[in-house]
């Protein structure tokens, strides 16, 4: 049962894992937070700079 | 992008390659970044590079989400490239003369830009992938560098090569509106003829995105005013106002409607209309508490309407929740109130503080127009 659970709890995490590799990060109003971001993975921010109307 | 690109399926492939920063301009907390990084128009797509700190890719206006793709992945060569001049084999002909337009573009050297793009073009053949998505870089530098006969002219050279509606129609807009600031009227009228007719055609094409078709109405009905044709500019006027009651009629939110409001009061009060707007506006406000936009717009209209003493309150309510760059221009529509209003020292107390306020705003996003506007207003002010 334990075992059981602590599989489970790998394939979860796993799964998690790797929807979080899918999902594209979004950060809203937050350069220092982005620049953090990209810099630990070494990938470019693409920025959408825009005014309400 | 906010809308319609993050959430599209093709950008699952890009999925960990890139973050994703949505910047609203009009926020103050987003001053360091418009420090480091001006923006000139909207809405701008820029692709950072993270470890220099630098912009490598800058983009103006519209774009679909596969455009977009594109541009990324355009930007994440350049930065890769830039890290490893030695690894992967440098681009060469039009292919680096357009990496090297972007990058040019992206340091804000519009006309240094433009250079690199004609030499993309001049360089390529028929067939280059990358043609089309030039030759609209190439106008758009263009009219950034504020040099309107050559990017109306170089936006009619390109249009009849563009096969994508939906650029075509962007190039056709951006041609008419440069087209449209040329000081010699003879030059702007023969510009505007040789751009209106793929302009209209675009304006009826599918594929073309909502913002980019209301842009084309509304350049065309300035085209046929500024060519003395009054009736025609009321007509497309109209025909622009009925596609945006229509947007707005298939807006899912409020949100998505009340994004149409600028645009719709725009259309309304050139068909000679804008009374027609009133409760729209009023049902934006209500139904979005905290923005200032709809509140700004009904200031707006108000004035348009003889109605000062409401434009004065929804200025004012406008400015309760308006933090960044848009206060200048609500408290050039609050001293219009007042001055109306006959409260002469107060609308100058309100210019007063749309110039400080002004001056006081990063440089990349300080509203040109707005502030030059307040100054201009104040010099003629009385009791200066």
């Amino acid at each position: 049962m334990r075992a059981a659970a602590t599989l489970l709890l790998l394939a979860g995490t796993a799964a998690f894992a790797a929807a979080r590799r899918e999902e594209p990060t979004s950060v809203r109003d937050d350069w220092p937070r982005a620049l953090a971001l990209a810099r630990a993975r070494d990938v470019p921010i693409v920025v959408d700079a825009w005014a309400p109307w | 992008m906010r809308a319609y690109v993050l959430p599209d399926a093709r950008l699952a492939r890009l999925a960990g390659r890139f973050v994703w920063l949505d910047i609203d301009t009009e926020k103050p907390a987003n001053a360091p970044f418009l420090r480091a990084f001006p923006i000139d128009s909207y809405p701008t797509l820029l692709v950072v590079d993270p470890r220099r700190e630098a912009a490598v890719l800058r983009w103006t206006g519209t774009a679909t989400a596969e455009q977009i793709e594109r541009l990324a992945l355009d930007g994440e060569r350049e930065m890769r490239a830039a890290s490893s001049p030695g690894l992967g084999g440098a681009a060469r002909g039009p292919d680096a003369a357009l990496a090297r337009g972007d990058r040019l573009a992206a340091e804000r050297r519009p006309a240094d830009a433009a250079a690199a793009y004609r030499e993309a073009l001049a360089g390529a053949g028929a067939s280059w992938r990358e043609r089309d998505r030039t030759a609209e870089s190439l106008v758009q530098v263009l009219a950034g560098a504020g040099d309107d006969a050559a990017c109306a002219a170089a936006a009619g050279k390109v249009l009849p090569q563009v096969l994508a509606a939906g650029r075509r129609a962007r190039l056709a807009a951006q041609g008419l509106a440069c087209a449209l600031g040329i000081g010699d009227a003879a030059a702007r009228d023969a510009a505007l003829r040789v751009l209106e007719p793929p302009a209209r055609a675009a304006a009826g094409a599918r594929e073309v995105l909502a913002d980019d078709r209301s842009w084309l109405w509304s350049e065309l009905s300035e085209a046929r005013e500024a060519l003395g044709d009054a009736r025609g500019a009321l007509a497309d006027a109209r025909r622009w106002l009925a596609f945006l009651d229509g947007e707005a009629a298939r807006a899912r939110t409020p949100a998505a409607r009340a994004a149409l409001d600028g645009q719709r009061l725009d259309a309304a009060i050139r068909a000679g209309t804008p009374d027609r707007m009133l409760a729209p506006l009023l049902l934006s406000e209500r139904e979005l508490p905290g923005d200032f936009v709809p509140a700004q717009n009904l200031a707006r209209l108000y004035l348009e309407l003889g109605r000062p003493a409401e434009a004065l309150a929804a200025a004012r309510r406008a400015l309760e929740n308006a933090e960044g760059p848009r206060r200048v221009r609500i408290r050039v529509l609050e001293a219009d109130a007042l001055d109306a209003l006959g409260r002469r020292a107060e609308a100058r107390a309100a210019l007063e503080d749309a110039v400080r306020f002004a001056g006081e705003l990063p440089e990349g996003v300080r509203p040109a127009r707005w502030s030059s506007e307040a100054r201009a207003r104040l010099e003629r002010a009385p009791g200066g």
